[in-house]
């Protein structure tokens, strides 16, 4: 099981909002392919799987998160 | 039998040649005239003659039209006087007397005389060429037509400063011409000494640019390749390096022997010197008589031992202009005592963090001042709109050619925004991080904070340095260097701590006829500095601190992101019954003391407190002074919370130890109260 965690993406950056989810509720990631996408004042990127397997959200898009926050987990 | 034209062409060329004969003429008189006076013992100053020279600065600048601008450097008697500088201001400049187009302030080293074309004089060896850039993109953005043509020796073609300016000009097809005035001697060091290139122009290729090498001593040649340079950069052809080749007859200064010289080779150079050649030249080739020649050189001869003389006698300045031209208006390190400090507009607010209160406050002000530009690495659009996106949609909304994105070179955004200045506009320069404060400190310190001393009043330079103090990326990429500046006479230091702030002072700044250093906390650039800004527009004046929160028993004096560590302090402490005040400095220079002393009257106890270094820090300054006032006042002794006397680290242990926080200024009030 790989837990994936709001990033930093930047050093002034302490939260953002998750735009986009790239792999759906219970499908497959790829580790490599885009899992979903995060908006902060400074920028817009996408997140790449960090492993494969089955994903479960533990966020929603549209929200917005502190880094650190548990935004899904890949089993 | 000669066409019409064939003789109104002949006539031109020899009208030419006279002038040519003129110039080299002036030049060569003021420089011996000077020479006699130094050796006579009639005056004393330091001198860097140029003899030998003569027909570079003629030939360049009877290629230049009067609109023409002209940077030149110490050495730049021979550049001024052809340039037809004002003679009775310039001696009086140089021999430091009330007459000299600065007061005497200068010297030789900062000649300014702006209606003659001279538009700065460096004493800092290969300064000259970025602030050249600077006066030329100010031409370029506004269709003037001026060239400037930056002077400078050979040995300045060994510096950075040198390389940055010739490609950020080559770049953006700036109307400048390089003009290397090689005398064969940088200093005292021959060329073969400093450097393994035999052709300085060679240098030009590496930046896409035209390069020529010449015979410095005939002016003829130096007036056709700086005229052909001239109109290749009117004509949108971009800058050009010229390198003429001659041979400093003299020392570098008045007083070196030039031991260092071969005494066949000097001998030889000096019994064949070109003004003489050239003037055999001109009797030998029929062009001149003799007697026309004679009578060119006393009527120059006369004008300059007249203006020589007049300035000789002339009185030094009164020692009350000491302190005068810092800042426009005579301002001092300190902001006038009792002025109604101006209160953040009411009404309707908007959300912001410092990020978008800078990005509204620079649109806003973009939108009402098109003398406003801004230069900076990353800040247009086609880049990304800046780091931090202070900049984004600015580039597309007002032109590349006021949001210009440059080369990473520091001197050179610096050198450019000074020298748009000089030429009228507004720049507002960023520096991506303030540890790179330090690449361009001498464009900062010895340019742009003294364009008002040493040019006697007659002008400031009205840039904005717009600089952040980062966090978590170790000991080069999160300093504080406020200090600095501050201990940089001619520059204001603002830090906001809020946004609201941040959109007053920032306008403030755009306003001020003096450059400004803005610093801006990487901290608060989003969600960390959020608060109300008001939507209406709004200016806070330079040197008024803000009481954040009041209190009685003792006074926080602080800035930028120390604030909020203070504002937390206060609220701590206040379950405990301790009341303590936050004072906001808000602007550093001028500093507003009247604010502080008046608290400390008040609560008779001082906490001082800055993230940057401690030692010899901003709050040693403000200590002392406040110490000085108010001994007798005081309950207890003025403490100072600050950063350590270390580089910053990056292990984030190791920096939560390094700034101090909150949880320091409880400590430090503990201790007093």
């Amino acid at each position: 099981m790989t837990e994936i965690r709001m990033p930093k993406p930047g050093d002034a950056i302490t939260e953002a909002e998750v735009t986009e989810f790239y792999v759906a509720e219970g499908q497959s990631a790829v580790e490599g392919d885009p899992l979903y996408a995060i908006a902060t004042d400074k920028v817009e990127m996408d997140i790449e799987a960090p492993a494969s397997g089955v994903v479960t959200w533990r966020v929603e898009v549209g929200g917005t998160y502190d880094v650190g926050e548990l935004i899904a987990v890949i089993s | 039998m000669a066409t019409q034209l064939d003789t109104e062409a002949q006539s031109s060329t020899s009208d030419r040649a006279v002038e040519l004969y003129r110039l080299m003429s002036k030049v060569h008189h003021a420089d011996q005239r000077v020479r006699k006076g130094l050796s006579s013992g009639e005056i004393a100053m330091s001198y860097w003659p140029v003899d030998g020279q003569e027909a570079m600065s003629a030939g360049a600048a009877l290629a230049l039209s009067d609109a023409d601008q002209l940077v030149t450097t110490y050495r730049g008697l021979g550049d001024v006087v052809a340039k037809g500088i004002d003679l009775g201001g310039y001696f009086g400049e140089i021999l430091g007397r009330e007459t000299g187009l600065s007061r005497g302030k200068a010297g030789a080293m900062g000649v300014f005389d702006p209606a003659h074309g001279i538009a700065w004089t460096t004493g800092i060896v290969g300064a000259g060429p970025l602030i050249a850039n600077g006066i030329a993109l100010a031409a370029s953005i506004r269709n003037t037509g001026q060239v400037v043509l930056v002077s400078f020796g050979d040995g300045a073609t060994s510096i950075g400063y040198v390389h940055e300016a010739m490609n950020m000009a080559a770049l953006w097809s700036l109307p400048v011409v390089f003009f290397c005035q090689n005398n064969a001697w940088a200093e005292c060091t021959a060329m073969s000494r400093y450097t393994r290139t035999t052709k300085l122009s060679d240098r030009a290729s590496g930046y896409a640019m035209l390069g020529v090498t010449i015979d410095g001593t005939d002016p003829h040649e130096v007036y056709a390749a700086v005229s052909e340079a001239a109109e290749r950069a009117r004509s949108g052809g971009g800058p050009s390096f010229v390198e003429a080749v001659a041979y400093r007859l003299q020392g570098h200064y008045f007083g070196d022997g030039m031991g260092y010289a071969d005494p066949d080779e000097l001998a030889a150079k000096r019994a064949d010197p070109p003004f003489a050649r050239y003037r055999r030249r001109l009797v030998d080739e029929g062009i001149t008589a003799e007697a026309e020649l004679d009578r060119i050189d006393a009527e120059v001869s006369a004008e300059i031992e007249d203006a020589f003389s007049q300035a000789r006698d002339a009185a030094p300045p009164d020692v009350v202009e000491l302190t005068r031209d810092v800042f426009s208006g005579n301002g001092t390190q300190f902001s006038v005592r009792g002025q109604v400090h101006a209160a953040v507009p009411d009404g309707e607010t908007e959300d912001l963090g410092l990020v978008q209160a800078i990005h509204r406050t620079l649109d806003r002000a973009m939108e009402s001042d098109d003398s406003i530009i801004l230069l900076g690495e990353d800040i247009g659009d086609p880049s990304g709109g800046g780091m931090f996106k202070v900049t984004a949609g600015l580039s597309a909304k007002y032109g590349e050619n006021r949001v210009l994105d440059t080369p990473i070179a520091e001197s050179s955004i610096i050198g450019a925004a000074i020298g748009a200045s000089l030429a009228g506009l507004r720049p507002v320069a960023e520096l991506m991080f303030m540890d790179f404060l330090g690449v361009a400190m001498d464009q900062i310190a010895n340019h742009a904070a003294k364009v008002r001393y040493m040019s006697g009043g007659r002008k400031g330079a009205p840039l904005v340095i717009r600089t952040m103090v980062g966090m978590a990326a170790g000991p080069q990429h999160s300093q504080a260097f406020e200090a600095w500046a501050m201990h940089t006479p001619g520059i204001k230091v603002v830090w906001p701590s809020t946004a609201a702030d941040a959109a007053g002072l920032l306008n403030a700044c755009l306003r001020e006829d003096d450059p400004c250093l803005f610093v801006e906390s990487m901290k608060l650039y989003y969600g960390g500095g959020k608060g109300p800004v008001p939507v209406a527009d709004y200016v806070i004046p330079l040197g008024q601190a803000d009481v954040k929160r009041p209190g009685s028993d003792v006074t926080i004096c602080t800035y930028g992101v120390m604030v909020h560590a203070a504002l937390e302090a206060a609220k701590e402490l206040d379950s405990e019954g301790v009341s303590v005040e936050v004072v906001d400095l808000r602007t550093l220079v001028p500093l507003d003391l009247e604010t502080v002393l008046d608290s400390v009257r008040k609560t008779k106890r001082l906490v001082v407190a800055h993230e940057s270094v401690g030692f010899c820090g901003p709050g040693a300054e403000i200590a002392a002074a406040v110490g000085t006032e108010l001994f007798g006042v005081l309950a207890a002794p003025i403490q100072r919370v600050a950063g350590t006397y270390t580089p910053v680290p990056r292990a984030a242990t190791l920096e939560a130890a390094c700034r101090p926080g909150a949880a320091q200024l409880i400590e430090a009030i503990r201790r007093i109260v």
